[in-house]
Formats: structure tokens, sequence, C-alpha cells
């Protein structure tokens, strides 16, 4: 019985060693962020902490810089952020395939205790906001680097997709026919109510994979004038947006040789609008399976009940999909190229698995403790560990994970426009606030983002492209 | 007792959560070696495509109908982020370099810029010696050009298990003056992947 003890202890050591995250109450903290991001309080809106190693508050507080236009110091946070995902990307190969997919089960228990695990739409994403930071800065060469890690994370992201799924799904059913199976027949259909998807949830290539980082790509790659990569990256955006005509155009475009004219700009604008779903947890209570407990204990699990948590979604409701903005005095409605909730809410449902996995573990590591207390208590054995269980217990990381990186925008719309050089006004009216700005163009490929958060608009421009009365 | 095996379980699988902590290892590897870790068109594919096409043109005997030659940008059909730029240059390495082949190789396309630069430097700025700058208008012009174009084709099974993709490097060469083929070629390559 003594052993029993140690294990568990041991298990809360093991848990403990690689965290320096805990963040109990992460959506909290999102609200108050978001409340000051919604206010045009960007400044206030997250404490600086340069030192920390923590890749989720280096992915918020980057892009809380960039909206402020501060992209060399919002790449300080996204380059620490990156080299967090590039050491994934060379790691997880080290593995044997018999350990990753334990560890695709395992990486998840007790996850609110441990490093974030950055979803795989938000790996896709750091590369491309990074891409469009060093954009703003007028450095195309640097957003190429980026941009080529975009789609290498990518692969990789797929290659280890590829590697895991089946072993993943072997132990996954293993666990799940095994003692805990009621368990996770019970989470199941709450996780599934709760979670609806929709047709074109499922319809989605993926949940990482989206079309404006590819178009992104065709851009830079044609700035650079390199077509044989730039045609790739507008191809793999239109097989991600298949009714895009302005995709469709710009390939038309690229395969028939025709260069802009000399003295205009390519102008690509970009619209970034509100911000992405709060993952929350839900809880239910739980029949504990009569098999699964040992005789001796059973009277000390009251009522034979066991909670089980799960993730929901909740999306931005503050912001429409859409924004008609006016350039030159022409009304020009962006056209829609990623919708990031219902990026999340297929990540939800591609790692439903390993979520109820880490519910459930969650649940027997519980039930676990209570025996072993109720040893403590006829036994009077318990001194040694029975603290460190007290303890767990005491702290609220018992929920689904609720982070996630919630300063993504909600969805991404553009337009492209070739314009002559020189200063041109773009005005867009945010629920009756008008925001105006003279832009002034003089290179034959330029950026103009912004994003909108309520009634406010965030414009992340090209260093040099605003004339100094609009700053 | 059932709970005490999930427990161990449970730790064996803390355990390798930190084995997964580990630096990757870094060696050196034979950059010609063949590459099956994907069925992307590799840098390996892309040299040996182009390399391979080039012995093909050289031993058609017609490059001896071009004094000069230049080869365009090879064009990426594929839906793969492939950097062409790799195959024309493998081809201008090897017609260049090869002693069957007489004819000079001029500045292409893509080349022509930073030459256009370099003139107007040495002809324009002030700063040289005129008796030792290269002149305007002296360049030679290619009698030859040659054109590539990679194209790829993917199937997949109905299971959803094997994918096979299939790609075609084809080249043609055209005299310049005249606008016709004077060579044409295609090389096949496949690559299949089984989950």
């Amino acid at each position: 019985m003594k052993k029993r003890l140690y294990i568990v202890g041991f298990m809360f050591l093991f848990i403990n060693g690689c965290a320096n995250n805990v963040l109990p109450t992460y959506s909290d903290q999102t609200n108050t962020t978001l409340s000051k991001v919604y206010t045009g309080n960007l400044s206030s809106a997250m404490d600086i902490n340069n030192n920390s190693d923590d890749i989720l508050y280096n992915m918020e507080y980057g892009t809380i810089q960039r909206l402020q236009s501060n992209y060399v110091s919002s790449n300080l946070f996204f380059t620490k952020a990156q080299n967090t995902i590039d050491l994934w990307s060379a790691n997880w190969q080290s593995s044997s395939p018999s350990a990753q997919s334990l560890n695709a089960v395992a990486s998840v228990f007790y996850e609110s205790g441990t490093d974030y695990q950055p979803r795989d739409y938000e790996k896709v994403f750091l590369s491309t906001l990074h891409a469009l930071n060093h954009l703003g800065l007028n450095d195309f060469a640097n957003a190429r680097i980026e941009i080529k890690k975009m789609y290498q994370v990518e692969e990789a992201i797929q290659n280890y997709n590829q590697a895991t799924y089946i072993q993943e799904q072997t132990a996954f059913q293993k666990e799940k026919s095994g003692t805990a199976a009621s368990l996770y027949d019970q989470l199941s259909v709450q996780y599934d109510l709760n979670n609806k998807v929709s047709p074109q949830i499922i319809a989605l290539k993926n949940s990482y994979q989206n079309a404006f980082s590819h178009y992104l790509s065709g851009f830079v790659f044609e700035a650079l004038n390199e077509p044989s990569l730039s045609r790739p990256g507008y191809v793999k955006a239109l097989q991600l947006q298949p009714n895009n005509n302005l995709i469709q155009q710009d390939i038309k475009r690229l395969d028939s040789n025709i260069k802009q004219n000399s003295e205009t700009t390519d102008l690509l604008i970009v619209q970034e609008v509100g911000h992405a779903p709060q993952i929350k947890s839900n809880e239910i209570h739980a029949q504990i399976p009569r098999n699964f407990v040992s005789y001796e204990y059973a009277s000390c699990l009251v009522g034979g009940v066991t909670t089980l948590f799960y993730p929901v979604l909740e999306n931005d409701t503050n912001n429409q999909e859409l924004y008609s903005f006016d350039l030159d005095g022409k009304t020009i409605l962006p056209l829609p190229m990623v919708n990031i909730d219902m990026m999340a809410a297929r990540s939800l449902y591609d790692n439903k698995n390993k979520n109820m996995a880490q519910s459930v573990a969650l649940a027997i590591r519980n039930i676990a403790a209570v025996q072993a207390k109720c040893l403590s208590d006829n036994a009077n054995s318990f001194a040694l560990f029975g603290g460190t269980v007290v303890t767990l217990g005491a702290v609220d990381i018992e929920k689904a994970d609720e982070r996630n990186w919630n300063m993504l925008p909600s969805k991404v719309n553009i337009n492209r426009v070739n314009l002559p050089y020189g200063v041109h006004t773009f005005d867009i009216t945010i629920n009756g606030v008008k925001y105006s700005k003279q832009i002034n163009l003089t290179k034959p490929y330029q950026i103009l983002a912004y994003r909108i958060l309520g009634n406010q608009v965030y414009f992340e421009p090209q260093k040099d492209m605003f004339n100094k009365e609009n700053n | 007792m059932k709970i005490k095996n999930t427990i161990i379980r449970s730790t064996l699988l803390g355990s390798l959560i930190l084995a997964g902590c580990a630096s990757p290892q870094v060696s050196y590897v034979d950059p010609n070696a063949v590459n099956t870790l994907t069925t992307n068109f590799t840098q390996n594919d892309l040299r040996a495509t182009a390399a391979d096409m080039a012995s093909a043109l050289i031993q058609s005997g017609k490059m001896g109908s071009c004094k000069s030659f230049t080869i365009s940008p090879v064009k990426n059909a594929t839906d793969q982020y492939v950097d062409t730029s790799v195959m024309t240059n493998a081809m201008a390495d090897s017609l260049t370099n090869s002693s069957a082949v007489r004819s000079t190789y001029v500045v292409s396309v893509d080349e022509m810029g930073n030459q256009v630069d370099e003139l107007g430097r040495q002809n324009q700025s002030g700063l040289y010696d005129q008796s030792t700058t290269a002149k305007m208008g002296k360049m030679k012009g290619a009698q030859c050009r040659i054109d590539g174009k990679l194209t790829s084709d993917t199937s997949v099974s109905p299971n959803g298990k094997s994918m096979l993709v299939a790609y075609t490097f084809f080249v043609q060469v055209f005299d310049v003056q005249q606008g016709a083929a004077i060579w044409r070629s295609s090389k096949n390559i496949s690559k299949g992947m089984t989950k």
C-alpha cells in the first residue's frame, strides 16, 4: 500500500517539474486585457515582462505591441515564442512512435499546470504576424524568412499528425474501452452537446492551415520577384478559399507574366476583426463506475460521483464579420480569408479525444487521492505524502485548459488594389466613429493592416506610410 | 487494485513527457542521398532532375546551333513551395561547364537587374576611369532561350492511406529570332507514400 502512496506523491512532483506557467484563471486575465483593448487602453492592457519564457505571454504581449505599431518590440516577444515552436519542430521526431502515441494522451494530463502547448493554428499565425511586423518595418527579406517558417511549421504539424494519428487513436480506444469507459461515455455526450460542429467546420481542410498566411506568402514572394514561390502561395490560398475571385485573378496575372505599371503600388489591405474565441471550462458530475473502485475504499468515495471537465468556446460577439471602407472616396467591401472562430472549433473537435483523456486522467488522479487519504485515515500512514495530495486539491487547477491566444483576431479579410504613387485617403466608419488616414504610397508593393475591436480601429501601417499629421 | 495500474500507467506517461525535453542531435549527411522522407519535390530532386535534363540536351547536340544562350526562370506550376531557381541554376551550371557545349551563357531575365545596375554605376556615377569601364550597348543577345516548367498531379487512394505525386519537368529550347522550338523534352518523377 505504501508503494501506491509513493507513486501518487511522485506524480505530483513530475507534474510540477516542467511547470512555470500555472494560469488557473486565464479567461479572467484575458477579460481584463480585452476590456482595456476594447476601450483604447493598449498601453495598460498587459504588464510587461521581458524575461518571461511563457510562449503564450510572449504571443499575447507581442500582439499588443503590434497593435501599437511597436514592431521592433513585438518582434522580440514573437521571436521568443517562435524559439519554442522551432524547438518543437526539431524535437518531436526524436521520440519513438510508441512514445509519441502515449505522449499524445499524456501531454494533456494536468495541462493547466504545464507549459502552454500552442494550438496548431496558433503556430502558423505566429510566423504570419511576425512576417507582417517585418513588412511594417519595410523589411521584406526578414518577412520572407518568417513566411518560410510558416509553411515549414505547417509541414511539421502535418508530419506530426500523420506519425501520431493511428497510434493515438489506438491508445485512446484502449483507454476508452477500459475501466473508465463509462466516464468517457458520460463526458462525450456533454462535449458534443456544448461544442456543436457545423458542416462548414467539418469542411475545413484541417485546423491549422489558413488562406491568409498563404496569400501573404504569395504576396511577399511576388514582391521579391520570386514567382516560383509566389504561385504556390496563391494556389494554396485558393485551395483553402476556393471561391475567392481575388486569389484566382492573382494566379492568372502571375501565369500571364503581366508586370504592374511603373510608379504604381500594389496595395494589400488587411482587415483584422475582433479577438479569437475564449475557452471556458465546463464540468459535469459523473457517476464513478462500480468496477472502478477498490472494495476497501468504496466507503470513502462519497456519493460515488466525480467531476469531469471539458472545454467550450466563447466566440467574439462584439464585432461584425466584415466592415466596408472607403479608398479615395470609393467604397470597398473586403473579402473574407480566415475565420479563426471556426479554426478554433475545428481544433477542439480534432482534439476531443485528447481533451477527454485529460479530464478522465484528472478524475482518476482525484479518486486515487481520495483512496490514499482513506488509507491514511485508516492506518495513519499517510504522513509523508498526505499533505501533498491535499495541496493538489486546494489549487484551482482542476479544470479544462482555458488558455489560448486570445489576442489573435476573430476574422481576417483582405483587399488588393493598384494605385498610383502618391497620397491617398483611407476612411472607415465603425459604429458611427469615423477613422480617416492619409496614406503615402512610394513602393511597388505595400501593406496597410488594421485591427477593429469594438469601436476602436488600431492601424498597423508600414513605417513612413502615414503622413506625419495622421499619427 | 485496478486504480493502482492506472496510477502506474499515468506515472509512466509522465516520465515520457520529461523524456521529450531532450535536445535534438545534429549531424552532417550526404547532400546527394535519396530523400524518402516526403513526397514533396526536394532539393535533391530539383538538382538531379535539372542535371538529367541538361545532360539530355547536351547529348542531343542541339546546343551546337546556338552561339549563345540564356535560361528563363523555371516556372513552378505545382502547389508546393519549390524554389525552382535551383533548377535554373543547375541547368546553367551543367551547360556552361560542359566541354561539349561551345555556346556562351548570357545573362538571364533574373540577372538583368544587377547587370544594368553595374553598367549604370560604371558609366553614369562619375566615379570610374572611363577607359576601364564596360561600355553600354555591348552586351551579347542570346541566340537561344531555354524555358522550363515543373508541374505536379496528386492522387490519393480512396481509403486515404496511399498518396502518389507525379511530377513532370518540361523543357524546350527556342531560337529567339525565329521563335521556333529546336528541342523539347520532359522528365517524370513519381513519389508515393503509404501511411
